[in-house]
């Protein structure tokens, strides 16, 4: 009997709640907010596509123990249209064993889409993917980051190593952090390292209509690139503006001195915590200037770093605003029965950036777990990883 | 046909050490494979026995124990016609 089938509105009820067991071990009985979530994302999306639908494993007397969403994206190769099928909160309940998971991901693979994509793809669903014949995207894996405020970054990681100690002692420690980033703001070697905006000019808020153009034109050289309509990417924007774990979305372009514009950027800012940025794109003789603005602005705004997913083409400039690179925590991983395409991504010559893949999604935020279970959560339900990572299994 | 499953198994998920593994014993319940076995499994019996495993065959009533993989590959030799489990030349 075949274990897999489509997902159907039927089923978000279901799925909703094996999120919380495998994610948050949680029995929470009500998760009306992320059944809404789910229907959004995966059903009342602007890309729907019946030939690219999620996934769920499915057993007799035990109900749905597997899940695979898949939101179905239009992106551009080699100027012809194709169908990319993005994986997202693969899941499988513990007690169901090892075989859940290969068959969702063998069904994903065997689906018509040109392109089968994560961006967030912990170690197990990595090797996952490998085993069934999928790709990381190296390139795209690496994460950049740039200390903005070395003091108070060095208690942050000592806040975020979690314990009531460390946060107590982290607090404590706040003012003296603060005093210390300032002195060194103005007197240290890191005096030389402040970013700077120049003669540039940040224009927040910009439409989204002339982000869209931007985004179009800059992505236009490019073998690999998104596909989507104007309504599209409004709907993406809004959804990614929604997303609160990171702090506020920021958007904005960057002028030249004429009022040219040279490029914009879309990042996460949170007082006290690394930025995080969505996507930035700049002219190919202007990438330091944007990436200028958006250090400043980041830094003005209380970050104490900024990091985002490396966009090869970058690297260079990345590197000379004292950048370091590192594995993410999560891998961008491909399948396609082209290798050309594969190639493209290999090479980085694709437009592939967080608003591409599920990065953006706010399944990772905090508050979907309204009510407490009532005892044990079930212990089968295991999450591998210390925060929610959008794919788990077994 | 059951050594060499024995020897895939032993080389790839024990690397190398003798586990005791009997013919019946389960791969999942001894935790010898994990999702990524199954695949791994799976990509090796098909490309050494030139079979092709149907997502519906992807169970552990057919791939769980050396003995139900034996169990398997036979009927699938015997249902493709071919009647040879030889292994297909690399």
């Amino acid at each position: 009997m075949d274990s897999v089938r489509e997902f159907c509105r039927d089923d978000i009820c279901q799925v909703a709640h094996l999120w919380l067991r495998v994610f948050h071990r949680s029995a929470a009985r009500t998760a009306k907010p992320l059944e809404d979530y789910f229907r959004q994302i995966f059903f009342d999306n602007p890309w729907a596509d019946e030939g690219l639908p999620s996934l769920v494993y499915e057993e007799p007397g035990r109900g749905i123990t597997g899940f695979l969403g898949v939101i179905p994206r239009r992106m551009v190769f080699n100027g012809r249209r194709i169908r990319v099928a993005v994986a997202s909160q693969l899941m499988v309940d513990g007690r169901a064993g090892a075989y859940p998971a290969a068959q969702l991901m063998r069904r994903l693979f065997a689906g018509p889409q040109d392109l089968a994509f994560s961006d967030g793809a912990n170690d197990f669903s990595e090797r996952l993917w490998r085993a069934c014949g999928g790709d990381v995207a190296m390139l795209y894996s690496l994460q950049w980051t740039r200390i903005l405020r070395p003091i108070l970054y060095a208690r942050s990681l000592v806040r975020a190593r979690g314990g009531w100690h460390y946060a107590l002692a982290a607090d404590a420690l706040s003012p003296v952090c603060h005093a210390l980033d300032a002195l060194l703001a103005r007197t240290g070697p890191g005096s030389r390292w402040l970013p700077d905006c120049g003669d540039c000019t940040i224009v927040d808020d910009p439409a989204d209509q002339g982000l869209y153009a931007q985004m179009r034109e800059l992505a236009a050289g490019r073998r690999l690139q998104p596909g989507d309509d104007f309504e599209s990417f409004r709907w993406l924007l809004r959804r990614a503006g929604e997303k609160k774990m990171y702090g506020d979305l920021r958007r904005a372009m960057v002028l030249g001195p004429g009022g040219e514009v040279l490029g914009w950027y879309l990042c996460y800012v949170k007082r006290g915590a690394a930025a995080q940025v969505l996507q930035f794109g700049a002219r190919p003789r202007a990438v330091q200037k944007v990436l200028n603005c958006l250090l400043y602005r980041a830094r003005q705004e209380g970050a104490v770093a900024i990091s985002g997913e490396l966009e090869p083409r970058y690297t260079r400039d990345l590197a000379a605003s004292r950048c370091d690179f590192g594995w993410a925590g999560c891998a961008v991983v491909a399948h396609s029965r082209d290798p050309e395409l594969l190639n493209a991504i290999h090479r980085g010559d694709a437009f592939v950036s967080r608003l591409e893949g599920e990065w953006w999604a706010r399944f990772s935020d905090r508050g979907w777990v309204q009510a407490e279970p009532e005892g044990e959560a079930p212990a089968e339900a295991v999450s591998r990883s210390e925060a929610p990572l959008p794919i788990n299994i077994p | 046909m059951k050594e060499q499953l024995r020897k895939f198994i032993t080389d790839n998920f024990l690397f190398g050490r003798p586990s005791g593994l009997s013919d019946d014993d389960s791969l999942q319940d001894a935790g010898i494979i994990d999702s990524t076995g199954v695949l791994e499994l799976v990509t090796y019996i098909e490309e050494t026995y030139g079979i092709q495993v149907l997502d519906s065959e992807l169970l552990p009533e057919n791939l769980d124990s050396i003995n139900r993989l034996a169990g398997f590959l036979e009927r699938k030799v015997a249902a493709s016609g071919t009647g040879s489990l030889a292994p297909q030349p690399a």
